[in-house]
């Protein structure tokens, strides 16, 4: 890659990145960090250039994801990331609501207030794309788990809204 | 899906409201020039003699595929062989690394190629037998 190709390659996927690994990790300077680590670490691939641009995309997001997931981990080492949290594996009832009229900073909002397990699990469902088969390989944690923190996870979304 | 997940869904891009501050741009290109700077081949120092590349080898073959989902065993595989760029033996030049690219670079990964189909279980099998065989070249070579 060309310089100004690496300009404009870091034009085309800063902002994805750096949102992807903020509502993981909640700070700004952790957040650069990781986002230009994944693009240094897809720059330093030297098969980049046989990949079409889905296939960039999808690695660059996997791996934006999985960084920041290991620097939350560091970060909680002590708390024992996710380990506290849905304990309680039963199933809550399927929940939703109307969305009509409904606008996105309403509901990042909502998103941005929900408490961090939930928070986590929602944004990687939700605006990664990720399945809890992955969420459970990036975490280590069980899908069941995943899976309870996701649907209680979803009732507090909808609760926040309502509000 | 509920009608609230598929509106969050089909609004992601939307969710990108933030940006890094001030200088990031810069920041990163320092931070590229840094990473593109030459790199020093610490050839006296990384590796004692041939046995303990021997040795290292072989473990990673049996230690950095064993996960079963398939992108962890694709970077397990980078990883290790990114270690072994870092770990070229004193006074082997160029075609030591040119050598070990032949062995272990892929122009399109098998990784990226393998059918929809396959279960992961079955890309996690077909996965490690493929970065296996090509880890256990490498270690060929560093046993040269």
């Amino acid at each position: 890659m060309t310089r100004q190709e690496i300009t404009a390659f870091y034009e085309q996927y800063h902002r994805r990145l750096y949102n992807t690994a903020w509502r993981i990790l909640q700070n700004s300077d952790d957040a650069e960090e990781v986002m230009q680590d994944t693009l240094l670490k897809y720059i330093g691939r030297k098969d980049s250039a046989s990949l079409s641009a889905p296939q960039i995309s999808a690695w660059l997001s996997r791996t934006c994801v999985r960084a920041s997931i290991d620097r939350l981990r560091e970060r909680k080492r002590r708390a024992d990331f996710l380990e506290l949290y849905a304990v309680d594996e039963t199933e809550v009832e399927e929940a939703d609501m109307p969305v009509e009229g409904m606008d996105v900073p309403t509901v990042l909002k909502a998103m941005e207030g929900l408490e961090e397990p939930y928070r986590l699990i929602l944004n990687l469902v939700l605006l990664e794309g990720l399945d809890y088969e992955e969420i459970s390989a990036f975490t280590g944690k069980k899908e069941v788990t995943i899976r309870s923190i996701y649907s209680r996870g979803r009732v507090k979304l909808i609760e926040r809204l309502r509000k | 899906m509920t009608e609230l997940e598929q509106y969050i869904r089909s609004h992601a891009e939307e969710f990108d409201i933030k940006e890094p501050a001030q200088g990031h741009e810069d920041r990163f290109l320092a931070r590229l020039e840094e990473a593109q700077k030459p790199a020093r081949r610490p050839w006296r120092i990384v590796w004692g003699s041939v046995a303990a590349a021997a040795a290292l080898s072989a473990l990673f073959v049996v230690s950095a595929l064993r996960h079963s989902d398939p992108e962890a065993i694709y970077l397990a595989y980078m990883d290790r062989v990114s270690q072994l760029y870092s770990a070229c033996p004193a006074d082997a030049g160029n075609d030591w690394d040119e050598a070990l690219a032949g062995l272990t670079e892929e122009a399109s990964p098998l990784f990226l190629q393998l059918p929809e189909e396959m279960s992961r279980l079955e890309k996690a099998r077909v996965l490690r037998a493929h970065y296996a065989s090509l880890l256990d070249g490498a270690k060929q070579l560093a046993n040269q």
